[in-house]
């Protein structure tokens, strides 16, 4: 009974379905009229006017800026003259030859370093967080937690942990390591492995992030598939997770390296980069706004620029943008 | 600079001298008093991790001899000497100290600047403040200060600069058509006279044992080289 209703009722519905689309399968066509051309052409304009703001800005503050520092690297501008005199490619000639440019460089080996140590570090905890693990979130929030204070106070915070007799010192005293104590900052030969360890702290939480957002991504099946083939944990993250995360890994590295070429902040704030904590962005500043060498400064942020983008065009040989087969 | 023999043209002779670091220069005996006292250990284990609000307490409470500062500070000393339960008499200012006997020097230097707004439509009342905060307003002796009026006393806190018979001195502005010139050639050799930078590197190259000949020769070379280039 139940059926025959239904077969009923769906023998209607189809064949009312039927009578529809044959309706309008027969209608003539002349109810599509040629859209009005300036229909047309507002329609192909308007994603260009959502644009042109964004557009606009962007060429405004990034790539006139930019352009500008071509400019003033030709010249030997001091910031306050009306004129600029042009010399030339003295300054470019000055930034390669000149033992102090590569000195400050060599400083950003200590962060290059210090920022592998921060990928390892995020992977890892990133891994182990991925899984269910008790208090999870808690772990989460607090690894993540010191990238969202700001620069200025994380840096006079270290101040206090690095000084004689400080938290650190403190710390180090309680576990019986007091030997194991010197001058954090004061020591030259020491003072770019405390900062590049104060920059860890701050951008591990980032990286973690990341790479925890990648991780799950990844479709959990693999997980079991490879768990009933006897896969252990170590052959589960070397053929699974890092293939299946490669493309944050890659992009990681760029940041890694250029944000190590970079380094500004937590220097500036710390040691006004004195006792040897010079970095490059901190010479620049100081070549521009101390020494009024506006020239000069524009010609090491453009140098500093080309570093990156080939690093960045290495990296993309190396990694090419490709998804990972995991199945 | 110039407090040392009481040179009040001492910035403007530096520009004309290519090794004003050389033995017997202002600029040698200010930075010589630095590094002496650094290389002598007589200043903080650690300079990079001193702090201000700390480095007033400890000489409020003695622990610190002298910091060198000029006389705005006094009044933030004295406060924080109360603070760290002495009293504000424990401080007391005296000329940098050129030599062990002779007479001292002090260089005096401008505040801030009065200036009435030539568009103002109430300059009469604006001159009449002017003159009643320079002459009769109690800013100059509450703050410690020097009062721009000539006949006035010095403040208490400077005292002690006339029991010493202290000479007062005023730095000469450069000549006409030089106005530039110090931080011109400054610049130009990247030394950053006034920059903390500067000072800085000194304590740096002293704590490393630096020898001292070493530091001051680079930094006449560099002096040097920027006069020629400025020329």
């Amino acid at each position: 009974m139940t059926d025959h209703h239904l077969g009923t009722s769906a023998n209607d519905g189809i064949s009312s379905v039927a009578v529809g689309r044959s309706l309008t399968r027969d209608r003539p066509t002349a109810r599509r009229r040629e859209m009005p051309s300036r229909l047309k052409f507002l329609k192909a304009v308007t994603p260009w006017a959502f644009l042109l703001l964004p557009l606009g800005l962007l060429i405004l503050l990034t790539y006139l800026p930019a352009a500008n520092l071509v400019y003033y690297s030709l010249t030997s501008w001091d910031g306050i003259d009306k004129t600029k005199e042009f010399i030339g490619l003295a300054n470019y000639h000055r930034m390669f030859t000149d033992p102090e440019m590569y000195r400050v460089l060599l400083v950003s080996v200590y962060y290059l370093v210090g920022a592998f140590v921060q990928m390892a570090i995020a992977l890892y905890f990133a891994t182990i967080l991925s899984s269910n693990v008790r208090f999870k979130n808690f772990f989460k929030g607090i690894i993540f937690f010191p990238y969202l204070i700001n620069g200025v106070a994380i840096g006079f915070v270290f101040l206090y942990l690095f000084r004689p007799g400080g938290t650190f010192d403190s710390v180090l005293g309680l576990v019986g390591l007091e030997s194991l104590s010197r001058q954090w900052l004061g020591d030259p030969s020491m003072v770019n492995i405390s900062l590049a360890g104060t920059s860890v702290w701050r951008y591990t939480g980032m990286n973690f992030v990341l790479f925890l957002g990648a991780i799950q991504s990844i479709p959990a099946e693999l997980y079991e598939a490879a768990e009933l083939d006897g896969a252990n944990h170590w052959r589960q993250f070397w053929n699974i997770i890092l293939p299946g995360i490669q493309r944050v890994v890659g992009l990681s590295f760029i940041l890694a390296i250029s944000g190590a070429l970079a380094v500004f902040e937590i220097p500036y704030v710390m040691t006004g980069g004195g006792n040897g904590s010079e970095t490059f962005v901190i010479k620049t500043v100081t070549m521009a706004f101390t020494h009024h060498k506006v020239g000069l400064a524009s010609t090491m942020a453009l140098v500093l620029l080309a570093i990156v983008l080939v690093v960045t065009w290495i990296q993309r040989k190396v990694f090419p943008d490709e998804r990972a087969e995991l199945t | 600079m110039g407090a040392a023999k009481g040179n009040s043209n001492a910035k403007n002779d530096m520009t004309k001298d290519d090794a004003p670091w050389a033995e017997g220069g202002d600029a040698y005996w200010l930075d010589s008093l630095i590094y002496d006292s650094v290389a002598a250990g007589l200043t903080e284990a650690d300079p990079t991790t001193t702090n201000w609000e700390e480095s007033k307490t400890l000489l409020g409470s003695g622990k610190v001899a002298s910091l060198v500062l000029a006389s705005w500070a006094i009044a933030q000393m004295q406060a924080a000497a109360v603070t760290a339960g002495g009293s504000a008499d424990d401080i007391g200012f005296l000329p940098v100290p050129a030599a062990a006997a002779g007479p001292t020097y002090a260089v005096i230097l401008s505040d801030r600047a009065f200036a009435i707004n030539k568009q103002s439509k109430n300059k009469e009342a604006a001159r009449a403040w002017v003159d009643w905060f320079i002459n009769s307003g109690s800013y100059a002796a509450d703050q410690g200060f020097i009062s721009a009026v000539k006949s006035a006393p010095l403040p208490a806190s400077l005292a002690g600069l006339n029991t010493l018979g202290t000479k007062l001195i005023e730095v000469t502005p450069p000549a006409a058509g030089k106005e530039g010139l110090f931080d011109q050639i400054d610049s130009q050799s990247e030394i950053g006279f006034s920059a903390a930078g500067y000072r800085q590197k000194l304590v740096d190259e002293a704590r490393a044992g630096t020898p001292k000949a070493d530091a001051f020769a680079e930094l006449n070379t560099k002096w040097a080289a920027a006069r020629a280039a400025i020329g």
